[in-house]
């Protein structure tokens, strides 16, 4: 299953399911996010969104089975800029780590395996961009792709130095 | 898991604790000329791991590059379908052989567009609400994924 999940209007996040042939059509969460959100699946819980437009990573959680005042909303903080880019690896899905656009125009990413780390900085500068990152579920190394001066960087990052 | 502990320990931290070592992270330059923030996904084409990349371009058409996964074997960039997007592409691998993009293109309209890296295909993309008649929203050629 494919999920959609998109900022539509007055801001409310928006889902569409894709089950390989068919869409679901857009349900309305009926949450307001800031702009646009960056989403991911926690297999044992279900999908998540990031928006960072307020300046720190809020998170909006088990949207796929829950809306509106259901959706439980936390702030994880940080001083981000851009968008955030959530990867989710273990065997059960049940790691994560958020990349953004931290302080001192670095790589920044913090992590949830049942219990939260603190941010750490990752020794790369990204300039102004938002990294957009991928992780195997078996674990490993996690790219994050980054754009500047329309230039395309990649970034490998070892996973067990997160 | 504790799902509690996931909702209830969001915290705001300030940015200030680890940092993690200089030799635990590569980059490489891929060039390109290309907007907003790229879609990175991992999968398993022909049954080894690859990384693949995809952006916007500055033309508004979405491109993607592939590489080993080990920072080596990067393809070039290659067109993929032929819709001017209004968002950067967002894409996930559904399964090894399967990557899916969605993306906002004309009318605000959310587009999807399926890669399956068993048959070296691409579809077309397509509006993705079961709500509007299933128009067609580009009519382009199947691309094959360079790897």
């Amino acid at each position: 299953m494919l999920n959609a999940f998109v900022s539509g209007p007055q801001n409310l996040l928006f889902r569409n399911a894709f089950d390989g042939d068919d869409w679901s059509d857009w349900q309305n969460l009926e949450v307001k996010v800031g702009g646009t959100v960056s989403c991911t699946d926690i297999l044992v819980i279900g999908a998540h969104c990031y928006d960072t437009s307020g300046g720190s990573a809020v998170q909006y959680s088990d949207l796929t089975r829950t809306s509106g005042s259901d959706i439980l909303v936390d702030d994880w903080g940080g001083q981000v800029s851009g968008t955030a880019s959530p990867v989710v690896t273990g065997k059960n899905g049940d790691t994560l780590h958020l990349f953004v656009n931290g302080p001192g125009k670095r790589l920044w990413v913090k992590s949830w395996h049942g219990s939260f780390s603190e941010w750490k900085n990752l020794p790369v500068a990204i300039a102004n961009a938002s990294p957009g990152c991928a992780i195997r579920k078996v674990g490993g190394n996690v790219w994050c792709g980054i754009v500047d001066n329309k230039a395309v960087r990649m970034i490998m990052v070892e996973a067990n130095d997160l | 898991m504790n799902r509690s502990m996931l909702f209830a320990a969001a915290f705001a931290g300030a940015m200030t604790a680890g940092v993690v070592a200089a030799g635990a992270v590569e980059t490489y330059e891929l060039g390109g000329s290309a907007l907003g923030t790229p879609s990175v996904v991992w999968y398993k084409p022909g049954g080894k791991d690859a990384v693949a990349v995809f952006v916007r371009g500055t033309d508004g058409h979405m491109y993607a590059q592939v590489g080993d996964g080990q920072g080596g074997g990067w393809t070039g960039w290659a067109p993929i379908g032929d819709l001017v997007l209004k968002s950067d592409p967002a894409c996930v691998a559904t399964s090894g052989t399967i990557i899916d993009c969605v993306a906002v293109g004309p009318n605000s309209n959310v587009f999807h567009i399926r890669h399956n890296a068993k048959a070296f295909t691409w579809s077309d993309w397509e509006i993705s609400a079961a709500s509007r008649p299933a128009r067609r929203a580009s009519r382009g050629t199947r691309t094959r994924m360079a790897r």
